[in-house]
């Protein structure tokens, strides 16, 4: 009698572990085992070489854009900023690089000041013309210059924005839309892992 | 007496129509440009209230050197913008809003940073409805 009920104890408590919820799934899309732009070494504004791995211990966003781009890039630097102040204490845990895809015209001061107009903490990371093709494939990610009027031309780039947990892994890539409170609910996770 | 007044009221009501603008624009704005930035952003919804299709064709600003009519859209998470080939059709008693995450003008190399609070002035060109002046508001960047 006495083991019967020890029994039912135990079957109970399997039965309520393994009913746990699992983790609620995050709102931007979750990837897993992709190295993308680890390693790579682009300088930013200042000069300096910059790698993903230097930000162990933040949650890293990269993404692509240039400062000739009047909507998008804009558009999600500024909510980039807000999603950041939405983290409240965690906020400090969430570093922002935007990567130029047009190095040619963004000079190291004028995309600086232009990162740094948005959030102070934000980086810009300006690859070699030369080196740009290299930087974008890494992320599988596409620019594309396309001529508009004149000597003129525009980008075609990837607009996701690739996010990197504590630990440097590639976790989440969130579309420019997703909304503020969801990124920030997805950020907040991350920063408080580990 | 009685008839001539009724005819000039006729006339007055006639003439109101006449003159209406057929082209009327809501809250053109700008965002403030970044410092670093040479181009800027240029939003407003155009309200046709005429028949037949109008086009935005081109316009002019004295703030920068050019201004495009750009599209912009988003292909599998890569953002696409493209000057608008042979003007911006304005369908008959249709509005087009141009809005951040879309259509756009584009002024192109700014003579000067756009500054929140303050405005310019931007001359559209329609096919028929002519020229069209507006001041365009200079929003501060919290969209």
């Amino acid at each position: 009698m006495r083991f019967k009920s020890l029994g039912l104890v135990l079957l109970a408590s399997a039965v309520l572990i393994a009913c746990a919820p699992p983790p609620p799934p995050f709102n931007a899309t979750e990837v897993s085992n992709l190295s993308y732009g680890r390693g790579l070494g682009i300088p930013d504004t200042d000069g300096e070489i910059r790698r993903i791995d230097d930000f162990k211990g933040r949650v890293t966003l990269v993404f692509f854009g240039f400062t000739r781009c009047p909507d998008i890039c804009p558009t999600t630097l500024m909510r980039l900023r807000q999603v950041r102040n939405a983290l409240g204490e965690d906020a400090h845990k969430v570093q922002v690089l935007l990567v130029s895809v047009d190095p040619e015209r963004d000079t190291p001061d004028r995309l600086g000041a232009y990162v740094k107009s948005f959030d102070d903490s934000f980086i810009g990371l300006r690859p070699e013309p030369a080196e740009l093709e290299k930087v974008v494939k890494a992320f599988h990610a596409i620019a594309v210059k396309v001529p508009t009027v004149g000597d003129d031309y525009t980008i075609d780039h990837s607009a996701t924005i690739y996010v990197y947990d504590r630990e440097n892994q590639l976790r989440l890539i969130a579309q420019p839309t997703l909304e503020i409170d969801l990124f920030a609910a997805d950020l907040k996770r991350l920063a408080q892992e580990g | 007496m009685k008839i001539s007044l009724a005819l000039l009221l006729l006339l007055a009501s006639i003439t109101r129509v006449f003159a209406a603008d057929p082209i009327t624009i809501e809250r053109p704005w700008a965002r403030a440009s970044a410092p670093g930035q040479t181009v800027g952003g240029g939003f407003m919804t155009i309200v046709h209230q005429g028949g037949g299709e109008d086009r935005l064709v081109s316009a002019t600003t004295p703030i920068a050197r050019e201004v495009q009519i750009h599209t912009m859209n988003m292909d599998g998470g890569v953002m696409r913008m493209r000057p608008v080939e042979g003007g911006l059709a304005i369908p008959a008693d249709g509005r087009v809003v141009l809005q951040p995450g879309g259509l756009h003008l584009m002024f192109m190399d700014i003579n000067a940073p756009l500054v929140a609070g303050t405005t310019f002035p931007v001359t559209l060109r329609f096919a028929k409805a002519g020229e069209i002046k507006v001041e365009f508001n200079v929003e501060a960047r919290t969209r």
